[in-house]
This record gives structure tokens, C-alpha cells and sequence, in this order.
């Protein structure tokens, strides 16, 4: 009787969940924006070639002292070591120490590696995507300190104990408008696309907003969703969420990630789920990622500027401990790789692919260590 | 451990009441909860999503979708029956999975590199079987190690960076991504697999021996079972049906993750664990393991379908978990009530 009671209430718990979503729906086009769509072409246009000059262009002018300590916090994902390596590569040039405090991702490992960089009272400090929230009682010592503050990718706001930020929200955006275009552009203006976020990630939330405001710039009569996706199904459960959404709306032809490595294993769930005409558009890049755009599995993708983004907060710290006056936070321009261009993204630097070829190098060269 | 129900009730758990007949006590829902579950949740399903839920497409989405969940737990059917836990068996997965990856990529043969990544696979299996056996630490502990161990290593060997090369989308893609009237391979592989335990476990001496060892070691060894061998072989299944897994994972991805086989953990115990309340009465086994993933799939892919919002499979999943086994303990203390 008992186990009667709980599968009533196992299937009413699907049905009361699954009546939180949006149902079955149907979709609807209207007629296409010829002109919405040749300038979805003109943006895709201006952005296929890969960019040759960073956005940074003023010299420090100064001498930059040699000796200096940064600390970085490194991130569980595998790209944070590969960023480790290109700043480690760049502080060796300029007779610095760069230590390398590996976090978890969790608040403690984050809290214990603050920790660490007041202890060393170190000359500057790089971190990736962690809220303030994680450090605020850090900050009275990291000033007493002298230590400049770096944060990248995060949500906060420069100010307040932040001395400079770079890959901010509205930074970011910018993919997102490239990721509409492109869609608008291949579809002729015929797409029926989703874009999946992750609310976790909340330095992309404004990169969401702006796809759906140029969707709908570009391509009124387009149809486009958005989807969550929760960051504990990363790893093994992000393919079927999207199959499941798929099926559900088999209008979609277009699927837009808000992160890249959503991708992983997607293309074969939609080959064994007879949905392999859609088409995958995402953003970060990633080796998996390129080898997905040559096999066509994946049509393009907008590269975050990993290494010219970390660069620049080095950049900053130069400027810092040299005296000279710092230059606004801007990300290098955007660039869209297809099947077209994608083997551009052979050429590495220290592992990873950096947006303007030879950055590192221009990095330098500002600095006066070239 | 091994079993969620006290040995020294199991022999009468047989005939679950006199006034019923064996066949129809096998289909009650004391025997096949899950199976009922899984009933209503299709019905409910069926009724809020009369369109896109009950198709064959439905079907084959939760075979091939949990297909790697399937086998992962199918890992663990074999250690947890002779009371040994094996936490490793998720790096293992990783492990495989990245030793092919790297020797596809670089130009060897997709069979051969297959191998390879299954000999690393036994590696770890043996490992393992000399900490829990032959050094007698803790199955638990022994195997969390080892797998920490393991995932040290592929951190060092990828340098936490995933594997990739157009390579791995030719012949190495086959073995998860062929098709089998519509299935994909691991969907096929689970099914074999599940059959293959069944019938060990059920039918050969082996089989009453594992559960043997499980029940009461020793009382098995006193009945001269080799306990020690036992359990060291089942440490070696489950690193080889892990790599297996593993290899296919590589394969569906088309990468070598650094990281991919450690989501499989946790869903692997909980079906492994729901797994051992259906059919056999609170033994690990196989069948009962694959109705638990299929039991969680049908929920999860219902809810996907239906857009639901993003904590609803997680609550789903909990939700049945709990009520999964806490079925199981009233049923428990009813036994020994009499």
C-alpha cells in the first residue's frame, strides 16, 4: 500500500513539475526582414576575420620594476591552467613571480587562496569569477597590503576595493550580439532558435539578453526561447536536457550556448535523436570546440579572449607598480570562427588560442620587455 | 552493504505470502516498485504531453541518453554484491576514456588504443584489489584513494586539458555513436551487459559465491570460498566494465575529457542502490539496476520535454530516491516483523 501511496506521489510530483514548464508549443515565422538579415550579413562579415591589433595600444613609458609578486587564483576548469602558463610565460619576461594558487571553484578553496595572497602581500592579484561577496573581508588587509586588485569575469563592479575589471557583463555582451547575426545570417532570416544559458554563470546574463534584443533587431518574426540550464547537470546531463527541449519543439532549427562546453557530446544526442539539422551556434571556444566546426558538428562559435583578458589585468598591474596611469578595461574585439576560418585556431599560444594572434607579444612590447 | 536486507532474513523472503502464488508475489509491488513507479510517471507523461512523450522517439532517448549512467552502475552491481564499495570506478571511467583519446590523436589504430585505455582500466582494478584486499583498507576509503590517485594522474597526464583532434571523429566515434535500429551502441552494450551479470550472478557458481561473500564473508570462508579472490575479481570487473564505459563516454563526446566520468558518480550509486530493491529483494543485480535507470530516465526526459523548470529533475530524482528506499526499509521491517 505504501509503495502504491509513494508512486502516486512520484507521478504526481513529475506532473506538477513538468506542469511548471511550458507545455508542448507551436511556432510561428512571418515574413522575412531582408534588410534585418543583410545586416546580420555585414556584422558576420566584420567579424570573420580574426582580429590583428589589441584594443590596448598605449605604452607603459615608464620603467617596470622587476621583482614584483602576483598572485593568481587558478579555477577547477582546464582553461584556468592554460591561463596560469600564458601569465606565468609573461611574468618570467618581466623578472616577476607569478604564484599560482589552485582553487576548487567552492568559497572556501576561494576564501583560504585571499588567504594566501595576504600572506604574501603579493604586488597584485588575478581572479576569475569570484563575487566579492567570497573576499569582502579581505579587502582592509589586501589594501594595507598595497596589493591591486584584478578581477576578471566577475559581476562586481570595479570600486570599493576592486582596482580593475575586465570580461564584465557588459564586456561580454558582445558575444551575444554575434551569436543573433550569425543565426539571422545563415538562416536567412528563417530561424527558429534557443538560446541555453546558465544562471549560474552570472557574468553571462547580459551576453543572454543582448542575443535575444538582437534577434529581435535583426529578425522580428524569428521565433526565439530561452532555456536554464542548472550548472550540476554540466558534465553528463546537459545533451538529453537539450534533446528533451528539441523534441519538445520541433520547430527549433537553431540552438545557441551560452558557454561552449554545453556542447560536449551534443552532437551525437542529436544524431541518435534524428535531430542533426539543427544547428549548434555557441560561445568560449575550446579545442573540442574547433574539432566540432571542422566535422561540422558545430557551424561557429565566438572565442572569449582568454589570453588577452588575463593579459590585461597583468597589463594593469604593470601600470600600477610603474606609476603610469591606467587605460579603460576593454576586451579585444570579437571574432566568429565557421568552418571557414577555423584553422586559424591551430596557432596556439602556451596551449591556448589567443583572439589576436601574437598578443602576448604586443603585451610585451607595450611593457618594454618585448 | 552489500545487501539492503538482513541475511538472516533472505531465505524467507522467498515466497513473500503464503496466500499468493510465487509468479504473481514477483510481479507485486513490493517486488517491482520501481516498475510501477516507471507506469505512472509514462501515464502522467503521456497525458501532459499527449504529443511528443509517447513516441518511440521517447524510447530511444532514454535508452540512449542513460545508456552511460546504465552501464556505470552496472559497474558497481558485481563489488557492491560481495560487500566492497568501489568509488574509483568513476575515475576509472575518465582514465580509459583519456588513454584512447590520447593514443587516437596520436596516430594510433582506434582498436589498439581501445586496448590500451582498457589495460589502464585493469590497472586500476588490480590497484584497487591490492588496497581493499590485500592491504584490507576499507573498501570505501581504499577505492575514494585510488580514485584520487587516478585523477592526480590524468590531471598530470592531460595537464587538465580536454583531448581533441579531428581523429577522434572517425573510427573511435563508432563505438558509441553506430546505430542499432535506432539505438545507439552503449544502449545495445547496457542491455548485453546487464545480461551477461544476470547470468553469472544467477546462474554459475560464481555467482552464489559473490552473493555469498556478500551476505556473510565469514560464513563463506568458512565454507571455503576464497573470499579474498572474490572480491579481488570483483574489483577487476568493475574497472572493466567502468573502462568499457569509459571508452564509450570518450567516444560519444568525441574527446578526452580530464573530468567526464566524475558526473557518473552519484547517479550511478542511486540507481545501483534502487537497483538492489527491485526483483531480487534487496540484492545488488542487474535488471533491477537498468529498471531504476530506465525508472529515473522516463522521469527526467518527461521533464525535459515539458520545459520544466531547472531544478525540477534534481527534485524528481530526489524525491524518487527517497522514496525508492525508504519503500525498501519499510519493507525491511516488515519482514522482520513477520
Amino acid at each position: 500500500m505504501k509503495r502504491i501511496l509513494f508512486a502516486l506521489v512520484a507521478g504526481l510530483s513529475a506532473l506538477t513539475l513538468a506542469a511548471c514548464g511550458a507545455g508542448e508549443q507551436a511556432a510561428s515565422s512571418g515574413p522575412v526582414d531582408k534588410a534585418g538579415v543583410q545586416r546580420a550579413k555585414d556584422t558576420v562579415a566584420q567579424y570573420s576575420t580574426r582580429p590583428t591589433e589589441l584594443n590596448v595600444t598605449a605604452p607603459v613609458g615608464k620603467p617596470v620594476p622587476t621583482g614584483k609578486t602576483v598572485d593568481f587564483i587558478s579555477c577547477a576548469a582546464a582553461d584556468c591552467n592554460v591561463i596560469a602558463g600564458v601569465l606565468k610565460a609573461s611574468a618570467e619576461k618581466l623578472g616577476w613571480t607569478l604564484n599560482v594558487i589552485n582553487s576548487d571553484g567552492s568559497p572556501d578553496s576561494q576564501q583560504k587562496a585571499f588567504e594566501q595572497i595576504v600572506r604574501d602581500k603579493a604586488d597584485g592579484a588575478i581572479y576569475i569569477a569570484i563575487d566579492r561577496s567570497v573576499y569582502e573581508r579581505y579587502l582592509p588587509q589586501l589594501k594595507a597590503n598595497g596589493t591591486w586588485l584584478v578581477s576578471a569575469c566577475s559581476a562586481n563592479e570595479p570600486g570599493n576595493g576592486i582596482d580593475y575589471a575586465i570580461c564584465t557583463p557588459d564586456q561580454q555582451k558582445g558575444a551575444g550580439e554575434l551569436m543573433a547575426a550569425y543565426i539571422v545570417a545563415d538562416s536567412g532570416g528563417q530561424a527558429n532558435s534557443v538560446y541555453f544559458n546558465v544562471p549560474a554563470f552570472v557574468n553571462l546574463v547580459k551576453m543572454q539578453d543582448e542575443f535575444l534584443a538582437r534577434m529581435k533587431d535583426l529578425c522580428a518574426s524569428c521565433p526565439t526561447a530561452t532555456q536554464d540550464i542548472p550548472v550540476t547537470a554540466l558534465g553528463n546531463g546537459v545533451p538529453q536536457l537539450i534533446v528533451g527541449y528539441l523534441r519538445a519543439h520541433p520547430q527549433v532549427n537553431y540552438v545557441s550556448l551560452s558557454i561552449d562546453s554545453l556542447a560536449a557530446g551534443l552532437p551525437a544526442a542529436l544524431k541518435a535523436a534524428g535531430l542533426d539539422h539543427v544547428k549548434i551556434v555557441g560561445e568560449g571556444g575550446g579545442d573540442t570546440t574547433w574539432q566540432y566546426i571542422k566535422t561540422g558538428d558545430q557551424i561557429a562559435s565566438v572565442p572569449s579572449p582568454f589570453v588577452e583578458t588575463y593579459l590585461a589585468g597583468l597589463d594593469s598591474i604593470v601600470r600600477h607598480v610603474s606609476g603610469a596611469p591606467q587605460v579603460p578595461s576593454q576586451l579585444a574585439r570579437f571574432w566568429v570562427v565557421t568552418k571557414d576560418n577555423v584553422g586559424d585556431t591551430d596557432v596556439k599560444v602556451n596551449g591556448t588560442l589567443p583572439v589576436v594572434a601574437g598578443s602576448d607579444a604586443m603585451f610585451q612590447k607595450l611593457w618594454g620587455v618585448a | 552493504m552489500t545487501t539492503l536486507k538482513d541475511t538472516a532474513t533472505e531465505p524467507a523472503a522467498a515466497p513473500s505470502s503464503p496466500r499468493r502464488s510465487p509468479r504473481w508475489a514477483a510481479l507485486g509491488p513490493q517486488n517491482i516498485g520501481a516498475v510501477y513507479i516507471l507506469a505512472l510517471i509514462v501515464i502522467a507523461f503521456c497525458i501532459y504531453l499527449p504529443v511528443s512523450y509517447p513516441t518511440l522517439a521517447t524510447v530511444k532517448q532514454i535508452a540512449n541518453g542513460y545508456s552511460l549512467t546504465a552501464m556505470a552502475a552496472l559497474a558497481l552491481v558485481v563489488p557492491l554484491a560481495t560487500r566492497t564499495f568501489d568509488l574509483s570506478f568513476a575515475y576509472v571511467m575518465t582514465l580509459s576514456g583519456v588513454t584512447a583519446a590520447h593514443f587516437v590523436v596520436g596516430g594510433v589504430n582506434p582498436v589498439l588504443s581501445m586496448v590500451l585505455g582498457m589495460l589502464a582500466a585493469l590497472l586500476i582494478g588490480a590497484v584497487n584489489g591490492v588496497v581493499v584486499v590485500v592491504m584490507k583498507i576499507d573498501s570505501f576509503i581504499g577505492t575514494l584513494a585510488t580514485g584520487s590517485l587516478v585523477q592526480a594522474f590524468i590531471i598530470f597526464f592531460t595537464n587538465d586539458q580536454i583531448i581533441s583532434g579531428v581523429q577522434l571523429a572517425g573510427g573511435f566515434s563508432q563505438l558509441a555513436q553506430v546505430q542499432i535500429a535506432g539505438f545507439t551502441g552503449p544502449a545495445v552494450y547496457a542491455v548485453v551487459l546487464a545480461a551477461v551479470l544476470w547470468f553469472v550472478l544467477e546462474h554459475t557458481v560464481a555467482g552464489r559465491r559473490i552473493y555469498a561473500v556478500g551476505f556473510n564473508p565469514d560464513a563463506a570462508r568458512l565454507a571455503t570460498i576464497n573470499v579474498a579472490r572474490i572480491r579481488f575479481t570483483a574489483l577487476l570487473v568493475s574497472s572493466a566494465i567502468a573502462g568499457f564505459a569509459g571508452l564509450c563516454l570518450a567516444s560519444s563526446l568525441s574527446s578526452g575529457s580530464p573530468t567526464s566520468g566524475t558526473a557518473y558518480l552519484l547517479p550511478a550509486f542511486a540507481a545501483v542502490f534502487v537497483g538492489a530493491t527491485q526483483l531480487k529483494n534487496g540484492r545488488f543485480n542487474a535488471w533491477g539496476t537498468l529498471i531504476a535507470v530506465v525508472m529515473l530516465g522516463a522521469g527526467t526526459v518527461g521533464l525535459s520535454l515539458s520545459a520544466a523548470p531547472n531544478y525540477a529533475a534534481q527534485m524528481f530524482t530526489g524525491v524518487v530516491l527517497i522514496g525508492a528506499l525508504a519503500a525498501t526499509g519499510l519493507q525491511r521491517r516488515r519482514v522482520r516483523r513477520g
